[in-house]
């Protein structure tokens, strides 16, 4: 029997379904009459959503000079547009807690896709974008695909990871050889269904087979070197993973002179630090040297 | 008539050293004119604009390079780049960021071995 992406998404099922006030906060950011009270009220019908929004705008990763101590105050001062984004990050890493974490390569995952969010983000903000959330967004979401095929494909999905451990094949080439659609498909797939925007949509998409037909737009390619770095971190902290190459057009159009790596790698270390803080305190497990 | 100079990471910028070229911010601005010599001042105010590099007069990156891993031991720093080689096994070694991401992680890989770290394996 063929197995499509789809099934595979339909298999994870509610593990992988977007929580009901994310899609209800959506409505609210887009409509063009609401107000910052409107979305503040409705965060604030979530109760621990709103603690953790207040524990993030008062975090070292923010570094917002002044005490916010209302959601309103915090609606403000992170913006709606990039809170909309805060609650989804927020939001996949309760998916990523929710997933058993029976076999080390889970910690890899959690780790290598909170390590790539970070990177997008600083790497966004050395390019002065506007938005720095949409980015760490894309850069946590870009794997999301294989999160689906270990929740839906168990034990064979182990299988073709191990495989590509063997044999040092790159994980996306022996998921297509055996399945006809890699980790990349399958995520892009799923946030189709979120409907989430379009580039962080083809941000996924793209990460690794940006070559189709030749596009990468700035999400892409901001994830792609997010994803390179990340795991040249993880690499220089003594991490068994091999760096997946570096590809060109995508170090063209993120447009940031070699010189920021330097500077980069120490600020992702850092923010890496407070990221896992934020999402677990008191949580060292994950920390970035991997005990 | 043109003196040789050489692009340094901040990190690796210490007062005395004299620009070979305006040091611009991402944004355009010239910050400091070429002739500069710099002071600690200066290294703050590029800190502060988030400025990663500089030209400066003179000088050899390789040997900057060099001088910043000559705190460590030879062994420690050859073990450090083998372990890293191994792992940018798919990389194309001849691609500047590439090198630089190479060179710093080798970096950062040798000091955890000074320190007696281990890796994951034990």
């Amino acid at each position: 029997m063929i197995i499509t992406a789809k099934d595979l998404i339909n298999k994870a099922g509610d593990l992988v379904t977007l929580p009901n006030i994310y899609l209800r906060l959506r409505e609210v950011v887009e409509d063009v009459r609401a107000s910052n009270r409107d979305v503040a009220a409705l965060i604030s019908e979530d109760a621990g959503l709103a603690a953790r929004i207040l524990r993030i705008a008062n975090s070292s990763f923010y570094g917002f000079p002044s005490n916010v101590d209302t959601i309103t105050r915090a609606v403000t001062v992170i913006g709606t547009r990039q809170i909309t984004d805060v609650v989804m990050a927020t939001t996949v890493l309760d998916m990523f807690d929710g997933v058993p974490e029976d076999k080390a390569s889970m910690q890899d995952f959690w780790h290598h896709s909170i390590s790539c969010g970070v990177a997008a983000r600083v790497l966004a903000t050395y390019r002065r974008e506007m938005n720095v959330e949409r980015f760490f967004v894309a850069g946590l979401l870009h794997d999301i695909g294989k999160l689906v095929m270990f929740l839906s494909l168990g034990e064979r999905y182990w299988e073709i990871i191990r495989f590509s451990e063997e044999a040092d094949v790159l994980l996306n080439v022996a998921e297509k050889e055996q399945l006809g659609f890699d980790h990349s498909d399958v995520g892009s797939l799923l946030l189709k269904e979120w409907e989430l925007p379009k580039h962080t949509i083809d941000a996924v998409k793209y990460h690794h087979n940006y070559s189709d037909d030749g596009y990468i737009g700035v999400d892409a390619a901001v994830v792609h070197v997010a994803e390179v770095v990340a795991s040249a971190i993880y690499a220089s902290e003594g991490g068994e993973i091999m760096v997946p190459p570096l590809y060109r057009p995508a170090w063209d159009a993120v447009a940031l002179p070699v010189s920021i790596f330097a500077p980069a790698v120490k600020q992702i270390k850092r923010q890496y630090d407070d990221a896992v803080e934020l999402i677990s305190p008191g949580n060292n497990e994950i920390g970035y040297a991997c005990a | 008539m043109t003196e040789a100079s050489t692009r340094v990471n901040i990190d690796d910028l210490v007062a005395g050293m004299v620009l070979a070229e305006d040091a611009v911010h991402l944004n355009g601005r010239v910050l400091l004119s070429e002739g500069t010599c710099l002071t600690d001042k200066h290294l703050k105010v590029f800190r502060t604009w988030g400025l990663t590099e500089a030209i400066i007069r003179g000088g050899d990156g390789e040997e900057l390079g060099k001088k910043a891993m000559q705190h460590l031991d030879a062994i420690v720093v050859m073990q450090a780049e083998q372990f890293m080689k191994e792992r940018f096994t798919h990389m194309d070694m001849e691609y500047a960021p590439v090198d630089e991401l190479f060179r710093i992680c080798t970096r950062e890989y040798a000091e955890k071995l000074a320190r007696g770290g281990h890796d994951h394996n034990g």
